[in-house]
């Protein structure tokens, strides 16, 4: 690993039920790098962002993220986790770390919501929005949060190709202005070349489980 | 529809009426008379009093066991999740006897050294430190309520936590305002379980309320509204007569229909806002957990389940134990289930008890199922047709017995009905007719929720095909609605063989004596003969095994995720 590296991530095995998943695995990233890991379908590539995010347990697995305290990461999920109890405003504003008048708030949401190009959506239900409105509504969530580090887990796959390509440039757009590193994994070569700084293809950072194709079933 | 509505109000409207008339008060009077009397004061604040502490004292146990349920895989989900739904289709008596067992001196809690029953060591203890008169009935009667409300905890919160989509959980970890516990438990949580809580909460405090059975046996030397109702609806609504009484009866009448009817409409409130929420959480449930439950999940989960059978094994055991009146030593032997077959010491033998209980609910089932059938479809067209306000009004309308307790009920066709008409008195149906008003509701509830996601295609469908309008309906409506159908139909049955509070009040005075009855005309005898407690506890035992038979079926026709149904 460079010594400049921001995060690095050294996974010896991963199983799931006694099956290795993959192992071997290392990667490393740069700060306000964008990288995306490509591979196919159900080879595990969730999964390593989960064990990054400290979702799943990584048992003797090396994952170094930098030291200081506050480092915070930021997840968005294959299918947009948005509170339907709550509006679009106010699930913007469950990523608000400090404590804000009225009018801050009003005008963090109104900076917000021009980021992602869904002016005047505040009072909107969240049940009446499409997948990519969705998905940029939960970016500007994550990112309100100001993460160190930001982990995108094939996060424009229930959208159609033209959707995919201008959200992705677009998300790209907003975490270089904001400066934030990401990982981003995807089974789309198009989508990486379009968001990430890097590819790094999945066969060549980690020693694929040769038996098994479809580890997402495993997951389950 | 509107036969039902009648049915439902006019016989207590003409008992008001006849009250109102005998006491020469009109309704305002009466209720200032209530708060001018000692007695009427003193059930108000003791009902009040043990339906908020039972509310309080369910949630905090039923809490934990939904959630430890609703987060982890369990194995035998299913048989867990009806064990701890036996306790709301027990008949309130036969949870009598179970707790009445439960605190027997030589009991098991006795033997533990909590005598709740005659409130002797730190019990009496208690009592004397404190003044606090009769403090182990009281927590009897608690532990009672809780063990009777558990499963409406488990039915509204328990589905909503484990069809939840766990990326919530994930997702609000990684937001500042979930980053702490209470963060999450402020964003998260409360939001989504906070209705169904609250839901839980209100039906917990109207079955406390309104609870007869348990008051009667397990706090005797106080009333509740509805004991107090019941205890002076005898001698109520004749002229000339026991005036007081009907004064009694009239004022706790409307204070308590006041209260319950506050209560369901709030309750109805929160049920449809926890409605919506648990649909969406439905619609956007994924992953099943697979996380195992831990020592502290196992514990809570297994106790509750314990909890949830013990008094029913103490009934059963009950029934086969014999004092032996020249030592006070037990034996077990069936000869006390051989007096209750054979109608022993009791004006009815269990067979005899056991057919009237299956006519009436025979009859209740086939009046109130075709009703509530009926009723729920008009609602469902209404609602289609975008008459929505007036399928508002209709479905409220129906819900109104639920706001009548049982005993009001059995006190409305008693004053109102048989006191008109008296020759009534020997009409073997008469009992049947509260059974149905009180279940017919529940049949509505089941039903509608079914009926609103019929698809219309298959009706047209059947049609087109040029079926027989019979037949249209049996392929287009009937096999598809055969589930909730089942399940209305079972627990229809269940609640008619358990119902205790206005068979008390009409059939005491027949000679129709349902189980239920039975069982508590049995455990008032004097105790100085020894089978009398077992010969109780037999026909209890009876009741509950029909009550259980219905039960199995229902809930092998229940679907798995269902919740917050009845």
């Amino acid at each position: 690993m460079s010594e400049n590296s921001f995060v690095t991530v050294e996974i010896k095995s991963k199983k799931f039920d006694n099956i290795v998943v993959f192992s071997k695995l290392k990667l490393s990233l740069k700060e306000g790098e964008i990288i995306s890991i490509f591979g196919p379908s159900g080879c595990g590539k969730t999964t390593l962002l989960r064990m990054i995010a400290g979702l799943e347990v990584s048992e003797d697995n090396d994952i170094s993220v930098p030291s200081n305290q506050d480092f915070s990461i930021g997840f968005i999920f294959q299918t947009p986790v948005l509170y339907p109890h709550l509006n679009v405003g106010k699930n913007i504003l469950l990523g608000n770390k400090t404590k804000l008048s009225k009018q801050e708030k009003s005008d963090v949401l109104k900076q917000s919501l021009a980021m992602i190009n869904l002016s005047g959506y505040n009072n909107r239900k969240v049940t009446t929005l499409s997948g990519g409105e969705s998905q940029r509504v939960a970016l500007a969530r994550a990112l309100l949060a100001e993460p160190d580090l930001i982990l995108l887990d094939e996060p424009f796959s229930s959208l159609d190709v033209e959707s995919r390509r201008k959200l992705a440039s677009d998300v790209k757009r907003i975490l270089k202005e904001k400066r934030v590193s990401a990982i981003h994994v995807s089974h789309d070569i198009e989508e990486a070349k379009i968001i990430s700084d890097r590819i790094l293809i999945w066969e060549e950072i980690c020693k694929p489980n040769s038996t098994s194709n479809n580890n997402e079933d495993v997951q389950r | 529809m509107i036969a039902f509505c009648g049915l439902t109000i006019i016989p207590l409207a003409y008992a008001i009426h006849r009250l109102t008339s005998v006491t020469d008060l009109t309704v305002i009077d009466a209720m200032l008379n209530f708060f001018e009397d000692d007695d009427t004061i003193r059930a108000l604040k003791f009902t009040m009093l043990e339906a908020i502490i039972s509310t309080i004292m369910t949630l905090l146990v039923g809490l934990p066991v939904a959630w430890y349920l609703g987060r982890y895989k369990w194995k035998n989900i299913r048989t867990i999740r009806a064990l701890l739904s036996v306790p709301f289709v027990t008949p309130s008596i036969v949870v009598a006897m179970g707790f009445l067992m439960l605190i027997d001196p030589g009991g098991l809690l006795d033997t533990i050294g909590i005598d709740l029953r005659l409130e002797t060591g730190h019990v009496g203890d208690l009592a004397e430190y404190t003044g606090w008169a009769n403090p182990g009935h009281f927590i009897a009667l608690i532990a009672a309520h809780v063990w009777f409300n558990l499963s409406l905890v488990m039915r509204f919160i328990e589905p909503t936590l484990s069809t939840m989509n766990q990326s919530w959980e994930e997702q609000i970890r990684f937001l500042p305002a979930g980053r702490t516990a209470y963060g999450r438990f402020r964003n998260l949580w409360l939001p989504i379980l906070g209705p169904a809580a609250l839901c839980s909460a209100c039906l917990c405090f109207i079955f406390s309320f309104s609870s007869f059975a348990l008051i009667k046996w397990l706090t005797p030397n106080q009333d509740n509204l509805e004991t107090l109702m019941a205890k002076s609806g005898g001698s109520a609504g004749i002229y000339g007569y026991r005036i007081d009484t009907s004064e009694v009866v009239l004022a706790t009448s409307v204070v308590q229909l006041l209260i319950l009817s506050l209560a369901i409409i709030l309750t109805a409130q929160i049920q449809k806002k926890h409605s919506s929420i648990h649909s969406i959480i439905t619609e956007n449930s994924r992953q099943k957990t697979t996380k195992k439950p831990g020592k502290m999940a196992k514990t809570t989960v297994y106790s509750a389940v314990l909890y949830s059978i013990l008094p029913l094994i103490l009934v059963a055991i009950a029934s086969f134990r014999i004092r032996d009146s020249s030592d006070g030593s037990h034996s077990y032997s069936t000869a006390a289930w051989q007096e209750a077959w054979s109608g022993n010491y009791s004006t009815t033998a269990i067979p005899d008890a056991l057919l009237n209980s299956l006519t009436y609910c025979i009859i209740t089932l086939i009046i109130a199922l075709p009703v509530g059938y009926v009723i729920a479809s008009c609602i469902a067209r209404l609602e289609i047709e975008n008459k929505n306000k007036t399928a508002k009004m209709v479905e409220f309308a129906t819900m109104i017995p639920l706001a009548l307790s049982a005993v009001m009920i059995g006190l409305g066709i008693l004053i109102g009905l048989l006191k008109w008409a008296p020759e009534l008195f020997s009409w073997m149906l008469i009992p049947a007719l509260p059974h149905i008003i009180i279940t017919t509701p529940f049949v509505i509830r089941i039903m509608l929720p079914a009926i609103r996601s019929l698809e219309p295609e298959y009706f047209e469908q059947a049609n087109m095909l040029g079926l027989s309008p019979i037949k249209a309906w049996w392929h287009g409506r009937f096999s598809i609605l055969r589930a909730p159908i089942v399940v209305s139909a079972a627990l229809t049955m269940a609640f008619s063989l358990g119902e205790f509070g206005a068979s008390w009040i009409l059939v005491r005075s027949g000679s129709w004596d349902s189980l239920s009855v039975l069982v508590d005309q049995l455990m008032g005898q004097p105790k100085f003969n020894p089978m009398i407690q077992p010969m109780a506890m037999a026909a209890a035992t009876t009741l509950m095994c029909l009550t259980f038979i219905l039960f199995i079926v229902a809930e092998k026709f229940r679907h798995s995720e269902e919740g917050s149904g009845f």
